[in-house]
Formats: C-alpha cells, sequence, structure tokens
C-alpha cells in the first residue's frame, strides 16, 4: 500500500496525505482515462487499418513509423493532459497551504513535477516537429536532426519555467482557521 | 450540512490539527465541512470520537435545512 501511495504521489504530484478523498478522485479520473484512451485506440487503430487497405499509401515503412509516433503522442496526451490536468483542476492538487513550511514542501513537489515533464514535452515537441515536417526521408534521420533537437528543447524548458513560476505564483498561505 | 465545523471549533482545533487526528488531509476536513464531500462511514466515525460526540448529533440533517 505505501509503494502504491508512492507511485501515486509521485504520478499526480500528491503532496501531503493520500487519503480517502484523493484515492476517490484518482480511481474517478483514472476510468475516465481508459474508457477514453480505449475509445482513442479503437478508432485510431480502425484509421490506420482503412489507410492501410485503401491503396493511398505506397510507403509502408514510412506509414509505420508515423503512426506508431502519432498513436504514442496521442495516448502521452490523454494521459498526461485528461488524468494530470483533471486532478490538478479538482484541487486536489492544493494550491492553499497552512503555512511556509507546507508552501516550501508543494513548491519542492512543483520543481520534481516540471523537471519530470521535461522529457516528456521534449519527446512530444520533438515528435510534433517531425511529423509536421515529414518528407520521405527517413523519419529518424529528420528526427534527431540537431537543430530539430535545440529547437524542442529550448521550447520545452521555457514552457516548463513558465508553468512552473505560473504555478508557484498561485499558492497562496491560508489562514488554518479554528 | 453537518457540524463538523461547530464541533471542531468547540475542541479549538485547527482544521490541520483535526486532519492529523484522524489520518487525512486538512483540504478532505475543508470539503466536508462545506458539504462538497461525503466521507466514509469509517471517516465519520473517526471524526465523532475524535471530536467527543456521535454520528447522530454530528451529520443530522434537520429537515428545515434541506
Amino acid at each position: 500500500m505505501k509503494n502504491n501511495n508512492t507511485i501515486l504521489k509521485w504520478f499526480f504530484s500528491i503532496q501531503g496525505t493520500v487519503d480517502e478523498y484523493v484515492e476517490k478522485e484518482i480511481g474517478r479520473i483514472s476510468t475516465k482515462t481508459v474508457l477514453i484512451l480505449f475509445i482513442f485506440e479503437l478508432f485510431y487503430i480502425g484509421l490506420t487499418y482503412f489507410f492501410a487497405g485503401s491503396g493511398l499509401v505506397s510507403d509502408f515503412q514510412s506509414y509505420f513509423y508515423l503512426t506508431l509516433f502519432i498513436q504514442f503522442i496521442g495516448i502521452v496526451l490523454i494521459i498526461l493532459g485528461f488524468s494530470m490536468l483533471s486532478f490538478n483542476r479538482k484541487n486536489s492538487i492544493s494550491s492553499e497551504v497552512a503555512n511556509q513550511k507546507e508552501k516550501d514542501k508543494v513548491v519542492s513537489l512543483l520543481k520534481k513535477k516540471y523537471v519530470r515533464l521535461v522529457p516528456i514535452l521534449f519527446l512530444l515537441v520533438l515528435s510534433i516537429n517531425t511529423i509536421l515536417n515529414f518528407s520521405s526521408n527517413n523519419l529518424f534521420k529528420e528526427m534527431f536532426a540537431i537543430q530539430r533537437i535545440c529547437g524542442a528543447l529550448i521550447l520545452a524548458i521555457f514552457f516548463s519555467l513558465i508553468m512552473y513560476f505560473f504555478e508557484k505564483g498561485k499558492i497562496t498561505i491560508t489562514k488554518d482557521e479554528i | 450540512m453537518n457540524r463538523v465545523r461547530e464541533y471542531r471549533r468547540a475542541k479549538k482545533l485547527s482544521q490541520m490539527a483535526l486532519a492529523e487526528e484522524i489520518g487525512v488531509a486538512r483540504q478532505t476536513i475543508n470539503l466536508i465541512e462545506n458539504g462538497k464531500y461525503n466521507p466514509s462511514l469509517d471517516l465519520c466515525l473517526k471524526l465523532a470520537w475524535v471530536l467527543d460526540t456521535d454520528l447522530n448529533t454530528l451529520f443530522w440533517r434537520d429537515e428545515d435545512e434541506e
């Protein structure tokens, strides 16, 4: 159970106790996420097969890489966007803290959260950028071009920094009322 | 609603102190007090125990409140 909580805390950036309310929220959001993932996969695989069999595709190797990348991006977006953001919106990760000590803890968790997000964002930006500018050349050659990597890295770092400072600014110390 | 806030104040406990006593997050106490979350029976019993009262008193809803 303790290990489970550690994973939940890490994934959803939960500060403090994982109590029954947080567990219920995670359960509700996870069920929704799984359903959406299922629908996405169902339609995506269906469409992939349809296009593959329609005779519109001539380069099947590139088609294979491309569809896998789009699938990867879709899954990452659904999991990150849907589960983590809707969890944040429900205020389970509270921006209200009782004292300075708690605030420092939340800020440190925020830092960890965005350090974790940078590589994911980097891969996401790199993949989207490659797919949007993809010609019939080798996908990996295009993807790992130094200029593209630098651009994606800079964008991921800047975006994470902006989001970190934005979320940090929202943390307020409330009076712990009696 | 419920009388958790009333009894907590009577016991001179902060939300944080009460949360620590029953092993939940402070935000959960806040949600319960504001009627935004219905706690489990186990949590209700813990609340009643810590606040030295019973479930009927703590979670009773008067007809005129509805």
